[in-house]
């Protein structure tokens, strides 16, 4: 008996479309009567999946936690139309009178709702139509995509998008996948993504993989050039394909590759060959870029990875092959300015190299740009977030919003779950964890919010933030505090000794270890005859250039301390810093200077007897 | 939001100034951010940012500065040399807010 009902329920998960019970019957050898009752007692037993029948037959619903939530009616022309389109951009197959039944409206609206979206839709080249009773969405494969990531995008135009609305649009399971991937990426490749990259590559990837069962048949016959891609993008490809059983189309692959390489923030391509001749080029593009727009892209950062993506883009143009950006529009309406930078490129490279650069392509160049502006501009790190709240009194509302008004710019609120979910989840993953109860404590990075009195509370809060985010930042930066303060650069003066002999004797042995070069205590002298460089009671001696061989700090204390021009000092950082080094020094030098403030911790400081225990002290290491 | 831009030589003298200021808009809770850079970084920032203060070394370049900025918008001040050396967030901040009054 058993048997039989799983065999109904397999063989209609097989089918994507009505069954009528003739057919089941036949196909388990029983009677429709019997099918009847075996569907009857299915969806009885069963939570998480369900049979449901039409005219045409029965098929099979997998139920879906959020299915209850979102079952809120839309009321206008306007709401059912977006809630319509979504469906049908995510494959689902939807009904005409399943729809009508759900909306509690009757046929006539439905097709008005149609009628009113196919407005919108001309202008994508997209038509909704009734097909049998089937609702489908007939046009090309990738305007579809676009309007999609479009719909997307204006959905969010003032914020990140958080997996709450992306699990509402996309099932969410794909959407965990989807993101695991990216993330096991970022991670076995030790590269780093910004934000707004990360969200570009996200919608992007679930649209793609959302989309694919459309057209699976076609993309059987594509050759690949795989070698032509980084391990990091064939291996991304590879998951992807594996974990959705689908196979990218060239054009699909280049676009995952481009991506990738347009938002890493860290080079990763330096090995890749480019001809000295075409670098040169390219470099002269940049030039003329930066003199006319007063920016600054001639970081390695940015230039390798821009030649390869050139290179790319001019082989694609001269074998007349397209490729398709869907944030064409979105970009351009975002960041107008940006988008010229890079028409100006286009241009450039359009005489350069006699080739015609399509307004695809175009967008690719402002997405590199708009990387490395970013770069450039906002290195802060940010906490991954879950909170967890009940949903009564709409109290997760209440704190998701209550977070993002105030802590925006230090959380990502990843997931939004009920209490009785924090199994499923690995709340270790998270770098901070709210909690509105304080019953119960799921991870040392916990918050408890009090619901009743949040706005009180919000200081202590954001202090907690605070400390938690400068965590963050110091684990991230471990190796480099590391490297840059090395056991042999700490020093103790007890006796007499002026600043003059003090800088002279320690930039001395840092030249002896190669961290400086010979001119180094001349180039430190010409700084200090500028203007002093002590703080308080701290000094931070440095060079007038970034021209060290290595970027090291020697870390000296003067319990009875020392007169430093107008000041008196206990603490002095004598700083070397090479060039190739200057961002990553630039970003614990301000957590560096934040700590050094600390009272409590200076005042251990000045007890410290090695480097490790300055270490500790600062860092907690 | 605002978005203050302190330049010197290298970003290392003006970082510590930045922290002092940062304490002032914390106490007054306002809505700005301080950075800090050397001057050679100062176009790239030019685009997002509102004020630039410049630190007493670069007096002599004010000028050049200031028209640069003007394309975006920004406004530049030098920082009194007093407040420079004895880190006095708060006398800045008051600069600031009366620069962008």
């Amino acid at each position: 008996m058993k048997n039989k009902r799983k065999q109904l329920v397999y063989f209609l998960s097989q089918k994507n479309h009505e069954v009528t019970s003739t057919e089941l019957a036949q196909e388990l050898k029983v009677t429709t009567r019997t099918i009847r009752n075996y569907i009857k007692k299915i969806n009885q037993n069963n939570t998480d999946i369900q049979i449901l029948g039409n005219h045409a037959g029965y098929y099979l619903k997998q139920r879906k936690n959020q299915l209850k939530k979102d079952e809120t009616i839309p009321q206008t022309e306007k709401d059912r139309y977006l809630i319509l389109i979504k469906q049908l951009l995510s494959n689902k197959v939807i009904n005409s009178f399943d729809l009508c039944e759900q909306w509690h409206v009757s046929y006539s609206t439905i097709q008005r709702t149609i009628s009113y979206g196919n407005k919108t839709l001309a202008e994508w080249e997209l038509k909704i139509r009734i097909q049998h009773s089937n609702i489908v969405l007939e046009g090309d494969e990738y305007n579809k995509r676009k309007y999609f990531t479009h719909l997307l995008y204006i959905e969010n135009s003032h914020s990140f998008f958080n997996d709450a609305y992306l699990s509402k649009t996309f099932d969410s399971n794909t959407l965990h996948k989807v993101e695991d991937i990216i993330d096991g990426a970022i991670k076995n490749y030790n590269v780093a993504i910004n934000e707004f990259s990360y969200d570009t590559l996200l919608i992007h990837i679930l649209v793609m993989v959302s989309r694919y069962q459309n057209y699976k048949e076609e993309s059987n016959r594509t050759n690949t050039k795989e070698d032509e891609f980084s391990s990091l993008t064939s291996e991304t490809i590879k998951q992807l394909e594996e974990e959705f059983s689908i196979r990218f189309v060239t054009a699909d692959k280049d676009q995952i590759n481009i991506l990738l390489h347009s938002s890493i923030e860290k080079n990763m391509s330096t090995n890749i060959h480019i001809p000295t001749m075409f670098l040169d080029k390219i470099k002269s593009v940049i030039m003329k870029t930066e003199k006319n727009y007063a920016i600054s892209l001639h970081s390695p950062n940015f230039v390798i990875p821009f030649a390869v993506h050139v290179q790319r883009l001019i082989k694609r143009s001269n074998s007349g092959q397209s490729i398709n950006n869907p944030f064409t529009n979105s970009y351009r309406n975002k960041t107008p300015l940006i988008f010229d930078i890079a028409t100006y490129m286009a241009s450039l490279i359009q005489k350069n190299w006699h080739i015609k650069v399509s307004q695809n392509e175009i967008t690719f160049l402002a997405m590199h740009i708009s990387t490395e502006l970013r770069r450039n501009f906002d290195n802060s790190i940010k906490l991954n977030a879950i909170v967890i709240a009940p949903t009564y009194l709409n109290i997760q509302n209440h704190v998701v919003d209550f977070l993002n008004k105030n802590f925006f710019s230090k959380l990502t609120i990843l997931h939004i779950i009920e209490e009785k979910d924090t199994s499923a989840y690995n709340l270790e993953n998270y770098d901070v964890v709210f909690n509105t109860q304080d019953t119960m404590s799921y991870s040392e990075h916990e918050i408890t919010i009090n619901i009743a009195d949040i706005e009180w509370n919000k200081n202590t809060i954001k202090e907690k933030i605070d400390s938690l985010l400068l965590r963050k930042k110091i684990t991230r930066m471990a190796k480099l505090i590391d490297s840059v303060f090395p056991d042999n650069l700490f020093f103790k003066i007890e006796n007499n000794m002026n600043k003059e002999n003090l800088l002279k004797k320690i930039c001395k042995y840092m030249v002896s270890k190669k961290y400086a070069d010979k001119d180094f205590y001349k180039k430190i002298i010409e700084r200090e005859k500028l203007s002093s460089t002590a703080f308080n009671n701290i000094a931070i001696p440095h060079p007038i250039n970034y021209s060290s061989i290595d970027t090291k700090i020697a870390f000296i204390i003067i319990p009875n301390l020392m007169q430093w021009d107008h000041n008196q000092v206990n603490i002095v950082l004598l700083i070397s810093i090479a060039k190739n080094r200057r961002d990553e020094f630039k970003r614990l030098y301000e957590i560096l200077i934040e700590l050094l403030e600390d009272y409590n911790k200076k005042k251990q400081i000045m007890n410290c007897k090695n480097m490790e225990e300055i270490k500790k002290v600062l860092f907690d290491f | 939001m605002k978005t203050i831009l302190l330049c010197c030589g290298m970003g290392m003298s003006s970082g510590f100034l930045a922290v002092s200021i940062r304490k002032a808009v914390k106490r007054q809770n306002l809505n700005y951010k301080v950075i800090a850079c050397s001057v050679a970084e100062i176009d790239q920032y030019l685009p997002v940012i509102d004020v630039l203060l410049v630190a007493t070394p670069f007096a002599n370049r004010i000028n050049e500065l200031k028209r640069k900025a003007a394309d975006y918008n920004v406004k530049v001040q030098l920082i009194p040399k007093a407040d420079y050396s004895e880190l006095n967030g708060t006398n800045v901040l008051r600069l600031v807010q009366n620069m962008i009054a």
